[in-house]
């Protein structure tokens, strides 16, 4: 159930998050629903294909859509998910990786020079946000002492936040933080800026069109759920007794995140690509920081 | 190292300690300075340096679990250092042999010229992209399932008695893979990916069937290590068994199960949707060039660049040089630029090290003349000096 | 009370981190600055039970002067000499912060495997006392500017005094005072002496002082 709420409203955040930006610049934005209209229309139309691709072209998008797919079962949201075990926290991170290293070759496939470029800070960013999100999950299992996300949820809330409430803190800055990293958002990277020497997920894309393009859309505006859902679901989870009403908080709390995403996206500034790294240390940090509070 | 540690009654805590930080050190260096190589086998070389480094973190861990009485984490640490070697073995000497079908089919093993060798070599390179993938330990391959298990060590020492080690383990290890991530898909794709970057490449073609053979196997046992994990652990229980006792591993096998599971069916899906993909209606067109007229091959991103970024953030240990000046004017003359990354511990290390063992050997020389009667006395002076030593 | 505790520990502990990681002088400033103010709060959290009349005034003294008079003349200075305020590391500022990290892992092992014989108000404020002690050092060592210098100086000297609040209930009040008067020459005479080497020399650049040596 949660995970089909997941599936339809995904491609909803990215609108929100467009007209928060809009708002902000005094204008009136584009429909709340446009991404899905794009998406409708992009299914139907014919691909370019590259002279230069090969099956790892379009095997990419395919990849890292399914394996965003099987993530969004292992995170609950308003009840557990849809599969728990102890270590799935890992899988998730992994079929993350997985997700990078897909869309990476994908990109690379092209021989373009941009989505090299594109690649090339992909992974660099990716590879320098991997130890930040390893030790801020970890700062929750040690307090929850729970090895599933599942477990995570059913254990955090007000009872960990006026127990711990400062390490919460810096763990949910640490996970926002990261969250504006990894699905490129503007202190880190512009979804909207037009000129290919600036961007880095978008650049990667260029080739791809129709419903290669589709899928790669389609599985942004998943990742963007899947890490608003991780703060909402991990860090402000709500046990208020109905599993309706919790359902319905935590889908709020997910929206209320993109907001703050629109939010700091219409108030900051684009770092400079020298400046990135120490963005997404900045990150790492708090959460070592977090967690000698926890163990000390 | 896990032979003797059987017979140590109980293992101290510094030995744990020892391992992981050295592990550590080995594991991050040894990515990094894969990352500067454009050599494939230098760059593989390097790798193995970060793979037994994660090798050593593991064992480290489970013996920290081990002293600290934590038998699953014992277990978990120790299983996943052991599993990784075997799995290291294999995806190494894949990658190995795949290097030498690069080798031979290009007559080069410098990554920079490879390029598009996918379309011309598809077993070697779909047999490499499987090998890179588990070394960079991606589910559902046999590299994911011995880091889960190291990183499982690590989160079980991180809640119990070594929170400190079980931290640095984790952060570390996930920095590791991050950067292996980097690494592998950098070789992928400058090597099997985009235009041919050299004439051999252009002229490159499938190497035999005897040489493919056995690369096919092997990235078909890395999948299936993947996929079969829970039965893995198995025939690991029994050196478990011994090392850990108490440790039950059953809900560990449950999680392998899941893992393997939900691994395989994404892989499955994957392809499945990529393959429905392909089958859409579409018309081959040139690769987007930004409205440039002559895209050339030499105008691709390269192997260097990639790696720049990353490079550029570890430049305290790499110390690369640049020669090259920059362009000048409107119409700016050809200029050349190049950057090379030289080994630190050859030449801080290794150099002085040897240079001044030669000296203290040549000094030594004086007594190495050829009389058997002084070789004696050597002797007997070595004797009595050892009596003395033993008698005080 | 744990609670304030804490937060005004992990505040010293971003400073640090703040001030490694800045390559703007005026921003450094700020974070020592504010470094001040939690550390000058940190005896009420401490210690709730003794609020006495000269400690409530050691307080105000101590953050008046880290927080409002020594950044205060650190500007002056920096303005007066017309100071490039690039920071101008040795080490870069990524790795900076990853070694103010490392400082606090190692002074968290280090207290973790050997407590001390007294019982801390809390187990949290030996290892940022040490760390900070040890950021300074690093400052000093690591960046070129003859301001950060001083900086660092009250890095480690912040570092000093909140190791020195672990192990004594109550310090004299004369020592922390003397301590006090100390550090306000040594930035009032680093800022003078700032002033006069930039016109000497018209640089402030530490590697260059080394060569005046005779």
């Amino acid at each position: 159930m949660s995970m089909l709420l997941g599936l339809f409203l995904a491609p909803l955040l990215a609108g929100l998050i467009h007209r928060v930006k809009a708002f902000f610049a005094g204008r009136q934005g584009r429909p709340l629903l446009q991404l899905y209209w794009d998406l409708a229309r992009l299914v139907r139309k014919h691909m370019v294909l590259s002279r230069t691709t090969t099956p790892v072209f379009l095997l990419g998008p395919a990849l890292s859509l399914v394996s965003l797919l099987a993530c969004l079962t292992l995170i609950p949201l308003g009840g557990p998910a849809l599969l728990r075990f102890p270590g799935d926290i890992l899988l998730f991170l992994g079929l993350l990786a997985l997700v990078r290293f897909a869309t990476v070759l994908a990109a690379m496939d092209t021989g373009s020079s941009f989505e090299g470029m594109g690649a090339s800070r992909e992974v660099a960013i990716g590879a320098l946000a991997e130890p930040g999100i390893f030790l801020s999950l970890a700062v929750l299992v040690v307090q929850t002492r729970a090895l599933s996300l599942s477990g995570i949820w059913a254990r955090s809330g007000p009872e960990l936040w006026s127990r711990a409430g400062l390490v919460m803190v810096l763990v949910g800055i640490a996970m926002f933080l990261l969250l504006l990293a990894e699905n490129s958002r503007i202190p880190v990277d512009d979804p909207n800026t037009h000129l290919e020497l600036t961007m880095i997920h978008e650049v990667m894309v260029l080739d791809h069109s129709g419903p290669a393009l589709a899928v790669i859309e389609y599985a942004s505006a998943l990742k963007l759920w899947i890490g608003s859902l991780l703060l909402s679901s991990l860090v402000f989870p709500l046990h208020s007794g109905s599993a309706w009403l919790d359902l319905l908080g935590g889908v709020g709390v997910v929206f209320l995140v993109a907001l703050a995403v629109g939010l700091v996206e219409s108030t900051s500034a684009r770092l400079s690509m020298l400046r990135v790294p120490q963005f997404v240390g900045l990150s790492s940090a708090l959460s070592l920081l977090a967690l000698f509070l926890v163990i000390r | 190292m896990l032979r003797v540690v059987t017979w140590a009654e109980q293992p101290s805590d510094w030995w744990g300690w020892l391992l992981v930080l050295t592990g550590l050190v080995s594991g991050i260096l040894g990515v990094v300075f894969a990352l500067a190589q454009h050599d494939l086998k230098r760059l593989l070389a390097c790798h193995s340096v970060e793979n037994l480094g994660i090798i050593a973190l593991g064992l480290g861990l489970g013996l920290l679990g081990l002293s600290g009485g934590s038998p699953l984490a014992a277990a978990l640490g120790l299983g996943g250092g052991l599993l990784h070697v075997w799995n290291h073995a294999w995806f190494k000497s894949l990658l190995f042999m795949g290097a030498g079908a690069l080798g031979k089919a290009t007559g080069s093993l410098q990554i920079e010229s490879g390029g598009g060798l996918l379309r011309r070599m598809p077993g070697t390179g779909g047999a490499f992209l499987v090998g890179s993938a588990a070394i960079s330990g991606l589910p559902p391959l046999n590299g994911f399932v011995s880091e889960f298990l190291i990183f499982m060590s690590a989160l079980e020492l991180l809640a119990s008695v070594h929170p400190l080690a079980g931290a640095a383990g984790l952060g570390g290890l996930a920095l590791i893979s991050g950067l292996a991530v980097a690494c592998f898909t950098k070789v992928c794709g400058v090597v099997f990916l985009g235009e041919p970057r050299s004439p051999g490449a252009q002229k490159a073609t499938e190497i035999r069937g005897s040489m493919l053979v056995p690369m096919l196997l092997l990235a078909g046992l890395c999948l299936l290590v993947g996929v079969m994990a829970p039965l893995g652990i198995g025939v690991l229980g029994a050196p478990l068994q011994q090392l850990a006792p108490q440790a039950d591993l059953e809900p560990i096998r449950g999680s392998l199960g899941w893992v393997a599971a939900l691994g395989g069916l994404v892989l499955l899906a994957g392809l499945g949707l990529g393959h429905a993909l392909s089958r859409r209606p579409s018309q081959p067109g040139m690769t987007w060039d930004c409205g440039y007229s002559r895209p050339t091959a030499r105008m691709q991103y390269t192997a260097a660049s990639f790696a720049g970024p990353l490079l550029e953030m570890f430049s305290f240990v790499l110390k690369p040089r640049h020669h090259g000046s920059p362009l000048e004017g409107h119409f700016p003359a050809p200029v050349g630029h190049h950057g090379e990354v030289c080994d630190p511990f050859t030449q801080r290390l290794y150099e002085p090290i040897s240079r001044s063992l030669m000296r203290l050997a040549l000094r030594v020389r004086v007594f190495q003349h050829g009389e058997v009667q002084l070789y004696l006395l050597y002797i007997l002076i070595t004797l009595v000096a050892l009596f003395i030593w033993e008698a005080l | 009370m744990t609670g304030t505790i804490d937060f005004l520990l992990v505040s010293m502990i971003l400073a640090n981190l703040w001030v490694l990681g800045s390559s703007r002088l005026p921003s450094c400033i700020r974070a020592v600055a504010f470094q001040g103010v939690a550390l000058g709060l940190l005896p009420f959290a401490l210690y709730p039970g003794h609020i006495t009349w000269d400690l409530v005034m050691l307080a105000l003294v101590s953050i008046t002067l880290k927080a409002v008079v020594f950044p205060h003349l650190l500007k002056r200075a920096l303005l007066e000499a017309r100071v490039d305020p690039q920071v101008e590391p040795f080490v870069g500022h990524g790795i900076s912060v990853v070694v103010g990290v490392a400082s606090l892992a190692l002074s968290v092992a280090l207290f973790r495997r050997h407590p001390l014989p007294i019982v801390p108000p809390s187990d949290l404020l030996m290892p940022v006392a040490v760390s900070t002690l040890l950021v300074g050092l690093f400052m000093l060592i690591a960046r070129r500017k003859a301001l950060t210098q001083a900086l660092g100086y009250l890095v480690f000297e912040n570092g000093i005094q909140a190791f020195g609040l672990g192990v004594l209930q109550h310090a004299p009040l004369m020592v922390e005072l003397g301590i006090l008067l100390d550090i306000f020459f040594a930035v009032f005479v680093m800022g003078i002496t700032l002033f006069h080497i930039r016109r000497a020399f018209a640089t402030l650049d530490t590697l260059e002082m080394a060569e005046l040596r005779g």
